[in-house]
């Protein structure tokens, strides 16, 4: 057991967990942020992304232990009352639909607009291939996230 | 949950401490950015008593740029080498490889230092870098030694027990070249890579490295198809005696036709591509 | 914001805003006191007899609180398509005689942890007597396989058809083709893994279960049957649905077990969850078949017959087989004039696990197979395929040959329509070298989709109720299951237009089973069709109560009144009469005192498949397409690159323009995997490759451009002239690559999915031929 302090959604968290706790198990059964989803424990359906200090991972390949000193964001992180551009984009565009790859989707999103506030459709595209989707084809993700680029450029 | 069986974790702060938590403990295992680590002890019944988790060593983070050679710390993770501009600027076919090693996520958290210490047969960099004859600074149990990458994947046993610390590129002026096929889609395992590193001189090149991943075994190092090209002009360079010589270089491997075949292909290209420039 | 008349308009779905914060609660999500975690035994062989089950130790560890097996159930069969095919009724929820597949259900356990339950599975003793399995479709049918149930030669569905006189209208032909098809399994996929939740009042014996399910009512059915109970004491809920894509369809043993275990350990909620290797094990996979054709057409472009067989591996139990088989033989007759047909179809029993629905059931095999022969035929004679398609086509208001009532029907504008757009003409038959080795080619494949289809029950009745509260806030109960396809916002789309208010005003409650009228589940894109008109139906009734409480009010005619953008209005002159709220309030007034609850029900006029002969006009309406894919092969790799699909829809008419777009790009992109990626591999009845890591699905690199149009026929019986849309898409998909595959390097691949390696091979051939 370790006693960690995390840093979640700008919340600070005291926590004693098992030293081979999961960040993913820590964040849903500890923590009640259910918004964070998994789906294949391994790395490859992106469904449990969060972001660490800004940059998106998989919090089902982080140890809750290592999660401590990084900035952990997920889904209820970015807006849950007033959302966030990407939010908006994905309502907006058409880009929801069973919901299950949107939370995961959307911090990918978010990880690349920090970094590149104007991306080309390619690098939009490579910068979600870790997180699957089944329903949509991705067409209208990827409209999403370049319309929320575009709205974001304008209210800086 | 849980999802992990449990033990001991360590954070140690230096290399010499984390050699010692190495030592004493009964069945450890290194932790560097933990997407195979985590991914595979999740399936194991081997497991390890103590985890040593190697973040919180400073000097195994950052890239170095000197002037003879770059360093990369091994806990660089692949998305800060496929961005590095250094990296970039003296081996980007280094940055380029890295750039297409899985998806996104993973590379914000997988480490050169573990592609290269995992021993996997599917791994990218590690062709890669010994096409650009890169080292490995490596800190075992009994001593500290820069061997090179062929050396350094050849360890084995009690013998391999020890940390990646760093990598070192040698400034050699190479222009390198990654082909990287796969069955289904680009963030799919490579099925076989080819990494290629050679200096332009007056109609030619020499220092000719060939490396092939052919994904079942280490890479192998292809010295006919090497000496091929240093030894003709540019313009005589030929894609059907390349590729013979290839086949030559590799009948030992015993590989199927598919992976021969885009072997060949990939010939071609370099020889366009070095035509053209 | 208001948004009136919502029909046509693509507005926001009604549950994004929930599902972008992760506030959208899935069953995966839920968690009640007390807790326990449900785990389930399998069988670890494909084919063996049961000879003891011995629970005791599992029974006594520390932690545990529940195992069953077949011993505490009524040991009562279940099948999926039982009404009509009762012969097709051949599963256990738990297994006690034999075990057929390498994870047949044979005990559950439940637990106060993970561990626990994991060891307690460790603790139960099955003696197995391993029987020798059969895992090859045409081995399970030769006489001496292994029997799995007791079919002949393991043919659990047989589906023979026969129309015309299709051996002398081969002879008349002027080139005859004779072809192999082969298409491999493939999974759903769907992100959100199996998951039930089964709770059991002891008080009472009522059972409550929530389920990842596509079908609440289906597994009440199922339920009741097996547990002997009353419909009404069993209630499946459905929240949100991480997709389904038919994989979600039916009741599984996980329910049942969920549900029972929780009766055993006195009542506690018992959790059951599949992870994604069990989801690709043990769930449900895509029908592989054996497609073989031999055709005739003339040199006009008629084609003369269509003959040949189709072998479908089932797998250890039936699950839809019926339909599947039923879709893979009758699909192309909506799509096409033929007049003789002798289709032989076979679906066999084989020792593998079990093959299920999955979108397009089995309407994707039949696709690749038909679309690529008719390319085959059409080169046969020199006629380009797209006029090939028009020759052929079926047309509005026709009867098919098995019987199937086409009203209206657009397939030849939308071919005409993806050939024009496409630019067919100038690209087809015109060789293009992008680059050294890299040639562009254009193919096109058409299908035809159901809405609906009568082969589950008595009826295929779906209903609405609408209640109208007094401060104007709507509730719409519809038992439409929505799992990510869009119905929820679809059906308040429908309820907003017809009542007259803004779709904002809706709230919706779907597929409860104790709260939400009946409805058969989402499949077979029946949805908008179906549950639509009876959405439309209860929002009516509705309408027609609150304005009949005006009419007298205000002593006017009800003929003359109607309800529009939010005001009672004079249905003459427009002029508003009263606000929306205002008349609710009159209702409830105190001379009306009049609570406003509408009811609706729509049975389409269907009729079911007579599976002797293949006739029936399954679907109330059916919906075309064409889809013309732009390709690029490189002849030295082998890689085909997917440059752009046209996708052409006869929709009807599009209550919510971009979820059908949606549907079409999503369905396309799963088209394209089936096509080119996926391929979900068995040795010895074991899934071989059962992660994402090894069954590559599409990623967002693969992507591609989708130009996606519509063409509005206003079906004369669909919602406002709509109708459904959720699998047609991927129907074409395989055979508009492989047949733009041919037009760029000569090669025409006729098994899935199409690798570089086989792209060589054909390469190769080709070249060894000439």
């Amino acid at each position: 057991m370790k006693t960690v302090t995390l840093d979640v959604n700008g919340k600070v968290f005291c926590l004693d967990v098992p030293d081979g706790e999961l960040l993913i198990e820590t964040l849903r059964d500890r923590l009640g942020f259910l918004g964070t989803k998994y789906s294949c424990l391994e790395g490859d359906c992106g469904v449990c992304t969060v972001l660490a200090d800004g940059k998106n991972v998989l919090s089902c390949l982080m140890l809750t232990v290592e999660a401590e000193g990084r900035k952990i964001t997920t889904i209820e992180g970015l807006g849950q009352k007033d959302l966030h551009p990407i939010q908006q984009a994905f309502i907006d565009e058409g880009a929801v639909q069973c919901g299950f790859c949107t939370p995961g989707m959307i911090l990918a999103s978010k990880s690349l607009l920090d970094a590149h506030p104007s991306p080309t459709q390619d690098e939009v595209v490579h910068a979600l291939d870790g997180n699957l989707c089944r329903c949509t084809g991705y067409v209208r993700i990827v409209n999403a996230v370049l319309s929320a680029a575009r709205k974001m450029k304008k209210t800086p | 949950m849980p999802i992990l069986k449990d033990f001991r974790y360590h954070a140690p702060v230096g290399v010499d401490e984390a050699l010692a938590l190495l030592h004493k403990s009964k069945k450890p295992l290194l932790l560097g950015g933990g997407t195979f680590v985590l991914n595979t002890l999740k399936k194991t019944a081997a497991y390890p008593t103590d985890v040593i988790g190697l973040r919180k060593i400073a000097s195994l983070h950052g890239i170095r740029d000197a002037a003879k050679e770059v360093t990369i710390g091994s806990m660089t993770t692949l998305a800060e080498v496929a961005s590095s501009p250094v990296v970039g600027e003296h081996f980007a076919s280094l940055a380029g490889a890295a750039a297409c090693v899985a998806t996104t996520p993973l590379r914000h958290m997988a480490t050169i230092g573990g592609n290269v210490a995992s021993r996997f047969f599917w791994v990218d960099l590690p062709s890669v870098l010994m096409a650009l004859g890169a080292k490995v600074a490596w800190a075992g149990d009994k001593a500290k030694k820069t061997l090179s990458v062929e050396d350094f994947l050849s360890l084995t046993g009690p013998e391999a027990r020890g940390i990646v610390t760093e990598v070192l590129l040698p400034k050699s002026g190479l222009t390198g070249v990654y082909f990287r096929h796969t069955q289904t889609m680009e963030v799919d395992l490579p099925l076989v890579a080819m990494a290629f590193a050679a200096r332009r001189q007056a109609g030619g090149v020499k220092d000719v490295r060939c490396i092939v991943n052919t994904t079942l075994s280490r890479p192998v190092r292809l010295t006919g198809v090497a000496s091929y090209f240093e030894t003709k002009k540019v313009t005589e360079w030929k894609a059907d005696e390349a590729a013979d010589v290839l086949r030559r270089d590799l009948e030992q491997g015993k590989l199927d036709d598919y992976r021969l075949h885009c072997l060949c292909a990939d010939l071609e290209s370099l020889i366009d591509k070095f035509k053209k420039a | 914001m208001k948004t009136t008349s919502p029909v046509g308009k693509s507005v926001p779905r009604i549950d994004a805003r929930q599902k972008v914060a992760g506030e959208a609660t899935y069953v995966f999500d839920l968690k009640l006191p007390g807790m326990l975690v449900g785990k389930m035994l399998r069988s670890p062989h494909a084919h063996a007899r049961i000879v003891k089950i011995d629970t005791s130790k599992a029974e006594k560890l520390p932690g545990v609180r529940a195992v069953v097996t077949a011993e505490d159930t009524p040991k009562i069969k279940f099948g999926s398509n039982e009404f009509f095919f009762p012969y097709t009724v051949d599963q256990f929820p738990l297994e006690f005689e034999k075990v057929r597949y390498i994870g047949d259900e044979v005990a559950a356990v439940a637990a106060i942890d993970e561990e626990t339950a994991q060891k307690a599975l460790s603790l139960i003793d099955v003696h197995y007597e391993i029987l020798p399995a059969v895992f090859s479709s045409v081995e399970a049918m030769k006489p001496g396989a292994p029997a799995i149930h007791t079919a002949m030669n393991n043919i659990g569905v047989m589906m023979p058809t026969c129309f015309g006189d299709p051996d002398r209208a081969l002879k008349e032909s002027d080139y005859v083709r004779e072809d192999v098809f082969y298409l491999q399994s493939a999974a759903h996929a769907a992100l959100e893994p199996h998951v039930s939740i089964g709770q059991y009042e002891l008080s009472t014996d009522r059972i409550t279960l929530w389920s990842s399910t596509q079908a609440p009512f289906k597994i009440r059915e199922a339920m009741a049957k097996t547990l002997k109970m009353q419909e009404a004491d069993v209630r499946v809920i459905k929240l949100n649905v991480g997709g389904g894509f038919g994989g979600k369809l039916e009741m599984f043993p996980m329910d049942f077990c969920a549900c029972l275990l929780s009766k055993k350990s006195g009542g506690l909620p018992v959790k059951m969850m599949c992870n994604r290797e069990e989801v690709f094990s043990f769930t449900r996979r895509k029908h592989p078949m054996i497609y073989k054709l031999k055709s005739g057409v003339k040199k006009d472009g008629t084609v003369t017959a269509i003959t040949g067989e189709v072998i479908a591996d089932g797998g250890a139990y039936c699950s839809y087989g019926p339909t599947v088989i039923a879709a893979a033989i009758m699909r192309f007759m909506m799509v096409y004039k033929f007049k003789n047909i002798r289709l032989f179809g076979s679906r066999v029993y084989t020792n593998n696990p079990i093959s299920g629905a999955i979108r397009g059931f089995g309407g994707v095999q039949s696709g690749f197979a038909i679309e690529s022969h008719m390319d085959m035929l059409a080169r046969g004679i020199g006629m380009d395929p797209v006029e090939f398609r028009l020759k052929n086509a079926t047309d509005p208001n026709m009867t098919t040959v098995n019987k199937m009532i086409l009203s209206s029907n657009g397939l030849k504008d939308c071919i005409r329509k993806a050939a024009e757009i496409s630019g067919w003409k100038e690209k087809y038959g015109v060789k293009k070298e992008t680059a050294p080795g890299v040639f562009r080619g254009i193919g096109i494949g058409i299908a035809a989709d159901v809405m609906g289809s009568k082969m589950y029950k008595s009826h295929e009745s779906a209903g609405s109720i609408i209640k109208v509260e007094e401060d104007g806030s709507v509730y719409l109960f519809t038992g439409a299951a929505d799992t990510g396809q869009g119905s929820d916002t679809a059906m308040a789309q429908i309820a907003a237009h017809e009542l007259g208010v803004a779709y904002e005003r809706v709230r919706i409650k779907a597929a409860d089973t104790e709260i939400t009228p009946f409805d058969t589940g989402s499949f077979a894109s029946r949805v908008t069709f179906i549950s639509g008109n009876a959405t439309k139906n209860a929002a009516t009734d509705a309408k027609r109560q609150i304005l009949e409480v005006v009419a007298q009010e205000l002593k006017l005619d009800i003929q003359g009144l109607d309800i529009k953008d939010e005001q009672v209005v004079a249905r003459e002159s427009g002029r508003a009469l009263l606000s929306f709220d205002q008349a609710v309030i009159l209702c409830y007034s105190f001379n009306y005192g009049r609570l406003i609850i509408g009811r609706g029900n729509y049975n389409p006029k269907t009729t079911p498949v007579d599976f002797r002969t293949g006739e029936g006009n399954i679907s109330g309406s059916y919906g075309f397409e064409a889809q013309i894919a732009e390709v690029e092969v490189n002849t030295k790799t082998g890689q085909v690159k997917v440059l752009k699909m046209y996708d052409v829809h006869d929709i009807g008419y599009p209550i919510n323009p971009a979820s059908v777009h949606g549907q079409i790009e999503g369905s396309i992109v799963m088209g394209l995997g089936y096509t080119l990626y996926e391929d979900l591999k068995f040795k010895e009845g074991r899934v071989v490759n059962p992660l994402f890591s090894k069954y590559r699905i599409p990623r967002s690199t693969e992507m591609i451009p989708i130009e996606s149009v519509f063409i509005e026929t206003n079906d004369p019986q669909g919602p406002f002239g709509a109708k459904g849309m959720g699998e047609a898409s991927l129907l074409p998909t395989a055979a508009a690559i492989a047949n733009a595959i041919h037009d760029a390097v000569g090669i025409q691949i006729k098994d899935l999915p199409i690798t570089p390696q086989k792209i060589l091979a054909a390469l190769k051939d080709n070249e060894n031929k000439t």
